[in-house]
């Protein structure tokens, strides 16, 4: 930065530290949107029950031994359940009810159908996979009994049984790790947009609408070590807002027992400092990007106005990650944004550099930023600039 | 020195300035009177670099705005239309910030910051933040920023406009002072009293165009009027006629 531009840029951060109000919208999302995190993640923590094995409460449970070993061979502690009618909700602790007949072992010597009902609670992900986890070790029960009962008339259980189909879960990631891991790229691609928003707004639609934009161009300095005076505030506020939403997610994480998240981060000495890399070109495009939108408006008001539609761009694009990163196209992901959500997940999710996305991505901030600066810079040698609201 | 020669400038199908052309003269004060609307605040926006001309040049101290625009910012003080003070700095640091622009910097910067507080009486606002100031006190502001590097040629657009009559004297005796000490003041107002009581040359506007140049008893002899006032009536009124006639 030279001296003209280093002028503004001192002049400007005094300017914006004295806003309290501007301090607050600029930080509070860093500081509130990781505790939020934080809490959700304490709220959401599933892995204790995942990791703990799935019960079934069984009525008459006296009368089915075989069916308790292969239950609990497959895995699933069978617990008695009391009563012959169907629950209207699950005992606590508990992933299913069975009930069966009371004289079921009658009927299984006897080598009746046995009519058996299956009471589960498929409100939550946990519900749906433990209820399916039984449902399908009862099924496989009734085949086993099935292939007995033949085996004991003569005939090879393959005849019944054409297929014998393994099936194996091939997604990398659980559906609730995936969109908690899409919710903290979202936290962190958001915190410069609104760390910046503000103050971008202030520094040029403010100076045009308070009259000092004509004083200012009044004297000796270019235009272009104006905007870069000016965007070299509005990213030391963007890079600080982004930091600190890293740090204030570091700290509320750290409450979180260790072993209960969804997510495995890999957040370390290692790869803090390429996230910080990676998070700093782009602050400083979205700074530039803010401040390119912030000089076609003459108010304040306007401008907030635009830019906050521009916060719409990361939130939805962050949604698609979330929710369609298996149908969109590789290539896709090397669009801004979607650029760096796959670079800085690659590095804190799996520990791992993704030289071609990281690259990508610090390549369009560096252009990005050129283009904005340049064509804001452009702007402001209009004479329209001269016009308040 | 500030030479404009032939100058036009239109907004769209506005043609705010056609052909304008005087001169201000270092240790002058020289004066654009124009009713509103005549021309006055883009022909000084011109002088300050702020917007291109349609055709003409603007020449300050032998500098071309249009082809050295910075060059020409340093050797002049603007006073604009509008204070456009920031106002979450106090009045030190909002003067600071612009002689830093025009190179003063440590000791110097804070020996000029002194003494124009002193030359304009205002030791009491100097560490206040300028929020909340009467126009008065930012008029004073904006005027000291405007002197503060000493550049060679002042310009003012209507400088009094709602100040009463101590800040107006007060100004006054700023303006002559600067005059005495070989500055160019060129300022531009509709206040008759206020310019015939200030000004050596009078440049008088209306619709974009110079109708009459000289000192204020000049201009009252060429229109055959008592005053300045009359004469600004009759001279911008004649040129009137003449631009209805040539329609």
């Amino acid at each position: 930065m030279n001296r003209m531009a280093f002028i503004i840029y001192k002049k400007e951060i005094m300017d914006m530290m004295r806003d309290r109000r501007m301090l607050i919208a600029t930080f509070s999302f860093a500081l509130l949107g990781p505790v939020f995190m934080g809490i959700v993640f304490l709220l959401t923590q599933d892995n204790e029950a995942e990791a703990r094995q799935a019960r079934l409460a069984l009525a008459h449970i006296e009368q089915a031994p075989g069916l308790v070993a292969f239950l609990e061979k497959a895995e699933i502690t069978v617990v008695a359940y009391d009563g012959d009618e169907g629950p209207e909700k699950l005992p606590e602790n508990v992933d299913a009810v069975l009930s069966i007949p009371a004289d079921y072992g009658k009927m299984l010597e006897d080598g009746r159908v046995i009519t058996g009902h299956l009471f589960v609670d498929e409100s939550s992900k946990i519900g749906i996979d433990k209820g399916r986890q039984i449902d399908r070790t009862i099924e496989a029960y009734g085949s086993y009994l099935a292939g007995l009962r033949l085996t004991a008339r003569g005939v090879p259980p393959a005849v019944v049984t054409p297929f014998a189909i393994s099936k194996y879960d091939l997604s990398i990631e659980s559906f609730v790790a995936q969109t908690m891991s899409g919710m903290f790229l979202m936290l962190i691609i958001m915190a410069p947009f609104i760390g910046g928003l503000a103050v971008a707004v202030d520094t040029l639609a403010g100076e045009r609408e308070r009259h000092s934009m004509q004083s200012l161009l009044a004297q000796p300095i270019s235009p272009r070590d104006v905007i870069l005076g000016k965007l070299a505030m509005v990213s030391t506020f963007s890079i600080a807002s982004t930091l600190l939403a890293l740090s204030t997610f570091l700290l509320a994480i750290s409450f979180v027992p260790v072993g209960t998240l969804p997510i495995a981060l890999h957040l370390n000495i290692s790869t803090v400092p390429l996230i910080v890399l990676q998070l700093i070109p782009f602050a400083i495009l979205i700074a530039a990007a803010q401040l390119f939108i912030s000089i076609q408006v003459k108010s304040f008001k306007e401008g907030q106005s635009y830019i906050s539609m521009f916060m719409m761009v990361p939130m939805f694009t962050a949604y698609l990650k979330i929710f369609g990163a298996g149908k969109i196209s590789s290539s896709a992901f090397y669009f801004p944004i979607l650029v760096e959500m796959e670079s800085l997940g690659s590095l804190i999710f799996k520990g791992e550099i993704s030289a071609s996305h990281m690259a990508t991505s610090i390549a369009i901030a560096l252009v990005g930023t050129m283009v904005f600066t340049r064509f804001t810079a452009k702007k402001l040698e209009s004479e329209v600039m001269l016009d308040a609201a | 020195m500030i030479i404009v020669k032939n100058i036009a400038k239109a907004y769209g199908a506005v043609q705010a300035v056609k052909d304008m052309s005087f001169q201000a003269d270092d240790a002058k004060i020289t004066t654009l009177l124009g009713a509103n609307g005549s021309g006055k605040t883009t022909t000084l926006r011109a002088i300050s670099g702020l917007l291109k001309t349609d055709g003409g040049n603007v020449l300050v101290d032998g500098i071309n705005v249009a082809e050295s625009p910075m060059k020409a910012q340093a050797r002049l003080g603007i006073f604009p239309d509008s204070f456009g003070l920031y106002t979450r700095l106090t009045t030190r640091e909002h003067l600071a910030f612009f002689a830093e622009m025009h190179g003063l910097s440590g000791a110097r910067l804070a020996a000029a910051i002194d003494e124009v507080c002193e030359k304009l009486n205002m030791a009491d606002i100097l560490d206040r933040r300028t929020e909340g100031f009467s126009q008065g006190q930012r008029m004073k502001v904006a005027l000291a920023r405007a002197i503060l590097h000493k550049p060679a040629n002042i310009v003012l657009d209507e400088p009094t406009r709602g100040l009463d009559v101590m800040n107006i004297r007060l100004l006054r005796r700023i303006l002559l002072d600067l005059k005495a000490a070989g500055h160019c003041v060129l300022l531009s107002s509709h206040v008759m009293a206020e310019v015939e009581a200030l000004s050596d040359h009078v440049v008088m506007m209306a619709d974009g165009v110079v109708c009459a140049d000289g000192s204020p008893a000049e201009l009252v002899a060429l229109a055959g009027q008592a005053n300045l006032e009359e004469a600004f009536v009759v001279l911008t009124g004649q040129q009137a006629a003449a631009e209805r006639n040539a329609a």
